[in-house]
């Protein structure tokens, strides 16, 4: 066994036990799924990428309850409230990532006489492209925000496993442990049993397939037989995972978004250095492809990640699970105490579950029937008077408690119960790690050069930073007045002067 | 491209992201107001330095930065975790770039002190001294010529 995949081979306590309970949940879930032979390629075809082909044993995991779940699970949460044609789901990104996938390793493998993806690698890294979100919970990233950031489960797997996990994202761990789990090696011999490798159609016997590389894959890591090159195609600085999402996600909300996804054959390629070592790389006509991609990413968290009303509907999402945990509430008969638990269920069972239980029937009912809390502040750096005032605000955002504390203040000065009233910090845009790790071959027989050092695509993110980005603080409608008036006594109290005129303005109620 | 771990680090459980969140914030803060010498830190600094100077001091101070992750890529570190700290600086105007070129934050003098007065009425005294040699050390490591440009070999 190579170093590579020793490191994965740990014995640490936490990481042991998400393993278990990863596969236990695997148990029940595949329960009597039993995979059956499937005749022939299949052809699916996709609103955005047209027509793809899938192999018979992608079939049978498509077909399979752990990606079928993912029907059930929107690709961006609860944007649908704002957004109504944003209900695409994890399910069709998944397809639509292998489709990617498997544009870049065509492209790759035409350029050269002897194409350097070889049959078993493509196997690889197809089915890692198709199980990389399979590790989602209800809601997407919703969940994802309770289960990760709130809880330090997977964060001690993390911290256990630098080298491996590093700061992967939650539901790419999970996704992982699904993937390189005991009963998933079962489905895949029993999926493997239906077919006979010698046929022609195989390119190559798919018992080969390393499951330990496929995860590997999802976490972006090289293996033994699986160079970095391999595993950026899925998780890397210009990924199939990203080319699909940001277009995908711009389609289906109908946002004008535009990447020349056609161009990517042609531009994309694979650079050997002195060492031999290969780095994926675009020619220079292919950047921007990358440029287009890095700008429709700005456009979507300008117009829809950060919208103020989804920033609402993810804020009381986010309320109900972390309230169904500290109440011990079950949900379709799951408690929802570890990451792993958040797999049991979808947005539907979700949803539904949750109007059964008194505790989270109001905040459940809010969000089916669109009755989401208002603005009540936005504070901005403009809006914060002093530096003394921006530097309390940053510290509160940083902190649980002190949101959770500035909340509560609110709610009872308002007289509201503390549910009524958000604190929201939206996550942070990033855009650097494309910035400064997508390569690109500016002229023949001269070295790689960065895609920032062509142009500066990352101000895209700092004019985002400077202009656009905001906090807010949310409450019911009907008193936004009231409770403005509250929430800056209570800012006041922490040292926070606000610009109240131009912060309820903002606001739009005034 | 490869992944970046210092292989001496030791795990700290029980921490959630967030609350490690906390400390990073913190731990910028105090780095960039905190040196016991005066302001010797430039108002402007290259942020691929900023980078490689909190890679060194990863190590040194697990307590604080802990949870940061780099990964290397030809010259350069990227970490997410600093990423959207200074985003979030930078989104409430206590970091800026000029015209848009993020290649280069500045945090003025006046700013700075604020900060300091900030972090030293809210934090013990045994904070303090961390961080204040935290800030030393970053400092230092700014100040040094020819630190930025990340070299691939490792520690």
């Amino acid at each position: 066994m190579s170093s590579h995949e020793s490191s994965v081979n740990v014995t640490k306590a936490a990481t042991e036990r998400l393993k278990n309970k990863v596969d236990s949940w695997l148990k029940d879930t595949l329960g009597a799924y039993s995979p059956v032979h499937i005749r022939e390629d299949k052809v699916i075809r996709d609103a955005v990428f047209g027509f793809n082909v899938f192999r018979q044993y992608e079939i049978n995991l498509i077909d399979s309850p752990i990606l079928q779940r993912l029907r059930s699970i929107q690709q961006n949460s609860l944007a649908s409230l704002t957004y109504p044609t944003t209900t695409h789901t994890r399910f069709e990104h998944s397809l639509g990532c292998l489709s990617i996938a498997d544009r870049m390793i065509r492209a790759i493998n035409e350029k050269s006489r002897t194409p350097p993806i070889t049959p078993l690698q493509i196997i690889e890294v197809r089915l890692a492209a198709l199980l990389h979100d399979c590790g989602h919970g209800p809601f997407s990233h919703a969940s994802e925000f309770v289960y990760d950031k709130m809880s330090s489960e997977l964060q001690d797997v993390r911290s256990e496993n630098m080298e491996v996990f590093g700061d992967a994202a939650g539901h790419e761990i999970l996704a992982f442990f699904i993937v390189t789990s005991p009963r998933f090696e079962r489905l895949w011999k029993e999926v493997c049993s239906k077919y006979n490798p010698t046929l022609e159609e195989f390119q190559h016997d798919p018992r080969d397939v390393k499951l330990i590389r496929v995860g590997r894959i999802i976490l972006g890591l090289p293996s033994e037989g699986c160079p970095g090159y391999l595993s950026q195609i899925v998780n890397g600085p210009f990924d199939a995972d990203k080319f699909d999402y940001i277009i995908r996600d711009g389609y289906f909300s109908g946002l004008t978004t535009y990447v020349d996804i056609d161009r990517l054959a042609v531009s994309i390629d694979l650079y050997r250095d002195d060492n031999s070592e290969s780095t994926l790389c675009m020619d220079i006509g292919g950047a921007t492809i990358l440029e287009q991609l890095l700008f429709n990413k700005m456009v979507l968290f300008s117009s829809m990640y950060h919208h103020h009303k989804v920033r609402a509907a993810f804020r009381q999402l986010a309320l109900l699970l972390a309230t169904a945990r500290a109440n011990g509430t079950q949900i379709g008969g799951v408690r929802l105490s570890s990451a792993v638990d958040y797999l049991k269920l979808d947005d539907d069972k979700l949803m539904c579950d949750a109007m059964q239980q008194p505790d989270l029937r109001p905040l459940a009912s809010g969000i089916k029937l669109r009755r989401l809390p208002k603005r009540v502040l936005v504070i901005d750096r403009d809006t914060l008077k002093d530096p003394a005032s921006k530097e309390k605000w940053v510290q509160i955002g940083a902190d649980p408690w002190k949101v959770e504390d500035l909340q509560t203040a609110i709610a009872n000065g308002a007289g509201l119960p503390s549910e009524k009233v958000y604190v929201d910090f939206p996550p942070e845009p990033r855009i650097y790690k494309t910035a400064k790790f997508s390569m690109i071959r500016r002229a023949s027989g001269r070295p790689l050069v960065s895609l920032d050092s062509l142009y500066p695509v990352a101000g895209w993110l700092s004019g985002y930073e400077q202009y656009r980005f905001r906090s807010y603080i949310f409450g019911p409608d009907g008193i936004q007045e009231k409770v403005a008036q509250i929430a800056e006594g209570a800012l006041q109290e922490r040292g926070i002067s606000i610009d109240f005129d131009l912060s309820t303005r903002l606001a739009k109620w005034v | 491209m490869s992944v970046m771990v210092a292989k001496e680090q030791r795990p700290i459980l029980g921490i959630t992201p967030w609350q490690w969140r906390a400390r990073l914030t913190d731990a910028v803060l105090g780095s960039f107001s905190l040196q016991s010498s005066g302001n010797t830190l430039p108002e402007s600094m290259p942020s691929d330095k900023v980078f490689a100077a909190f890679y060194k001091l990863r190590n040194r101070y697990p307590e604080w930065l802990g949870s940061l992750y780099f990964e290397e890529g030809h010259d350069t570190l990227v970490c997410k975790g600093l990423e959207d700290v200074l985003f979030t600086l930078g989104a409430f105007g206590l970091v800026t770039v000029k015209k848009h070129d993020y290649r280069n934050l500045r945090i003025n003098r006046e700013i700075r002190k604020i900060i300091k007065k900030q972090i030293e009425e809210r934090s013990s005294e045994q904070k303090l001294k961390t961080l204040r040699r935290l800030s030393n050390e970053f400092t230092r490591i700014i100040g040094e010529r020819n630190e930025g440009r990340h070299r691939t070999t490792k520690e």
